[in-house]
């Protein structure tokens, strides 16, 4: 019984409810679905929201209920803003601290992953060295990295290194610990298929094991640039002399609140921006996931 | 010639081996053979274990004794000569449906035949739809690009575990068809696992209907209806008067099953005290003698036929209830 494309397409989509027999484990969102009318309401809900907290923050300046020194408003903000921006603050520029935050972020956050990601497939594969690492990472995730700080001073001063390193060793449990669940989750027919069909070992973690693993990598990943963007700030706040950390620190030592208020939102922004980025390779790299 | 030959297959799983009552079930003796292109269905309640009847076949479980040969040798390991299709289809949802299909191809190194895998993907009615990834196909589409991958190794049997149990019934009828036509144009031995009655006459060539607790194969009959098959003969009296018998074994099964929960195993004769695995199972044998022997209720029109030993023909007969109960009584999970 061949199916003209057509008749059957229509099928596919009936048979779609059919098809939601999907195996367990599959994730039942699936995302960029959304309506284009639905989108734009959303993202218009969102701009008007914005717009009112705006008029709310202009209101409650206007009031005089808090001194200017502590809630400068928005236009000033705004101003404080631009003029870091242009002329820079305490001989950094705006684009400068941006540059040093985001690059120490880059570095950190990739090194978790380009070493948590193997680190947790060899845990997810060996017994043995899952014995090994996972009492290291037991004690070491409820350690808050900023703990480290100290220490990593001592060893390695005030350069670069401590930051990155410290950005690193936050963000890796969560990458290796996603993904061990990542492999851990995999149906065992996902092997079953590739075995009957005549799969040896190392074909089956290539071709089943990694690719299967790939989704709840990127759920690690989109934690884990939250867990190294704010561990980086901090790191910022205590020893740097340049980055949006120190920005802020500086800044609110010398009363600028319009300049720390700013330092925040950009900081908000950025991590926002990172966010969204991973987002946007994950449904270019994986666009099957939910798709079960 | 055959095939597959099993010979008093036993599979007890050890404690902790399977967690929870979701486990695979064991089975007990089970004996069978599987002719060259002979499309063999297994019926079977839930947890009698047709599916771990099939994935030892498959060489995903490993049995406790007994033999298992396979083309003349024994099983030890999954092989692309003997190819499952699960339930789901299983299809790898970051390939196309084409490279799905080549999926066992490509794992052999060396050049894929792509011709073959087109002819394979246009065989099962899917060529507007090698690139479309899998999720985009309907359940039955997808079902079909599992039976593409499956067939393009050219195995010698199909290992099919209700692999239309999860769709609607049109599209199940369908791809019953589809199998069957298939079928006989491939020449491939066919094992393939149902609860549906209907679909286990309307498929095969013969039928098992397998018991619970342990699984053993309960009734076999052969199912001479002639091919092609279609949806009206199962109003014939022919599939009427099979579906009759399988439905009898199939309630007795049941029976069986419920007196051991109950008390009334107790009150059994000859149930041992001890009731573990060892003692019962010898008997088994005893017990599937006597039934085959003593039993008259057997004879009918579609023409029963024994394959001698470990092949239980009728375990209805009242007179050897209490044997016939005995070795389940005594099994390893029997309650």
């Amino acid at each position: 019984m061949a199916v003209e494309p057509q008749t059957a397409l229509l099928e596919a989509t009936e048979d779609r409810r059919a098809a939601g027999s999907e195996p367990a484990g599959a994730e039942s969102h699936t995302p960029g679905r959304e309506s284009r009318v639905k989108r734009w309401g959303r993202r218009g809900s969102y701009v008007l929201v914005m717009l009112g907290a705006l008029a709310l923050w202009e209101l409650i300046v206007a009031a005089h209920l808090f001194p200017a020194v502590a809630l400068p408003s928005p236009v000033h903000v705004l101003h404080s803003f631009a003029k870091t921006a242009t002329k820079g603050y305490l001989g950094k520029t705006l684009g400068q601290d941006i540059l040093y935050s985001v690059v120490r972020v880059g570095i950190g956050f990739l090194g978790a992953v380009v070493l948590g990601v193997p680190i947790g497939l060899l845990m997810a594969e060996s017994a043995l060295v899952h014995r090994v690492v996972d009492p290291f990472l037991q004690l070491g995730r409820p350690v808050p990295p900023l703990a480290y700080i100290p220490l990593f001073v001592v060893w390695f001063g005030l350069g670069e290194l401590p930051k990155i390193l410290l950005i690193l060793v936050g963000t890796i449990p969560i990458m290796i610990i996603s993904t061990i669940g990542g492999v851990r989750s995999i149906p065992q027919q996902r092997y079953e298929v590739a075995r009957c069909l005549g799969a040896k070992r190392r074909q089956i973690f290539a071709r089943v094991t990694l690719p299967s693993t790939l989704p709840e990598i990127f759920t690690g990943m989109k934690v884990g640039i939250g867990i190294a963007w704010s561990t980086l700030v901090a790191a910022e706040l205590i020893a740097a002399s340049v980055g949006l950390g120190w920005l802020v620190e500086q800044a609110a030592t010398q009363l600028r609140t319009g300049i720390v208020i700013a330092g925040i939102i950009v900081i908000g922004i950025l991590g926002y921006l990172m966010e969204l980025g991973i987002r946007l390779v994950e449904r270019a790299v994986i666009p099957w996931r939910g798709n079960v | 010639m055959a095939i597959l030959e099993m010979r008093d297959v036993t599979l007890r799983f050890g404690e902790g081996r399977s967690g929870g009552d979701a486990g695979p079930a064991t089975i007990e003796r089970v004996s069978l053979e599987l002719g060259d292109n002979e499309f063999l269905t297994v019926l079977g309640p839930s947890g009698c274990g047709k599916t771990t009847l099939l994935r030892i076949v498959a060489g995903f479980e490993k049995a406790t004794s007994g033999r298992v040969l396979f083309d003349g040798s024994e099983v030890k390991a999954p092989g692309s000569e003997r190819v499952m299709v699960f339930q789901q289809p299983w299809l790898y949802p970051w390939l196309s449906v084409r490279k799905n299909v080549a999926f066992g191809l490509e794992l052999q190194g060396g050049r894929v035949d792509w011709k073959r895998v087109d002819e394979m993907i246009d065989v099962v009615g899917l060529s507007g739809f090698s690139s479309y990834p899998p999720y985009r196909l309907s359940g039955g589409m997808q079902q079909r690009a599992a039976l593409a991958r499956a067939l393009v190794m050219s195995p010698k049997i199909l290992l099919m575990d209700e692999p239309f149990g999860a769709l609607d019934a049109q599209t199940r009828q369908d791809l019953q068809e589809f199998l069957l036509s298939l079928w006989e144009r491939l020449q491939v031995a066919v094992m393939f696992i149902t609860h549906d009655v209907e679909e286990a006459i309307l498929l095969g060539d013969r039928m098992l209907v397998m018991g619970t607790r342990p699984g053993c194969i309960a009734l076999e009959l052969p199912i001479e209806l002639p091919r092609p098959r279609t949806e009206q003969m199962m109003l014939e009296p022919a599939f009427l008067e099979i579906r009759r018998q399988a439905l009898d074994t199939l309630r007795e099964v049941a029976l069986r099953a419920a007196g051991i929960t109950g008390t009334g195993a107790g009150d059994l004769p000859g149930v041992p005290a001890d009731g573990i695995g060892g003692g019962g199972a010898p008997e088994t044998g005893q017990a599937q003698q006597n039934s085959t022997g003593q039993n008259s209720t057997g004879q009918n029109s579609t023409g029963q036929k024994s394959t001698g030993q470990g092949v239980n023909e009728d375990v209805r007969l009242p007179g050897a209830a209490g044997q016939a109960t005995e070795p389940v009584a005594g099994s390893p999970r029997g309650a």
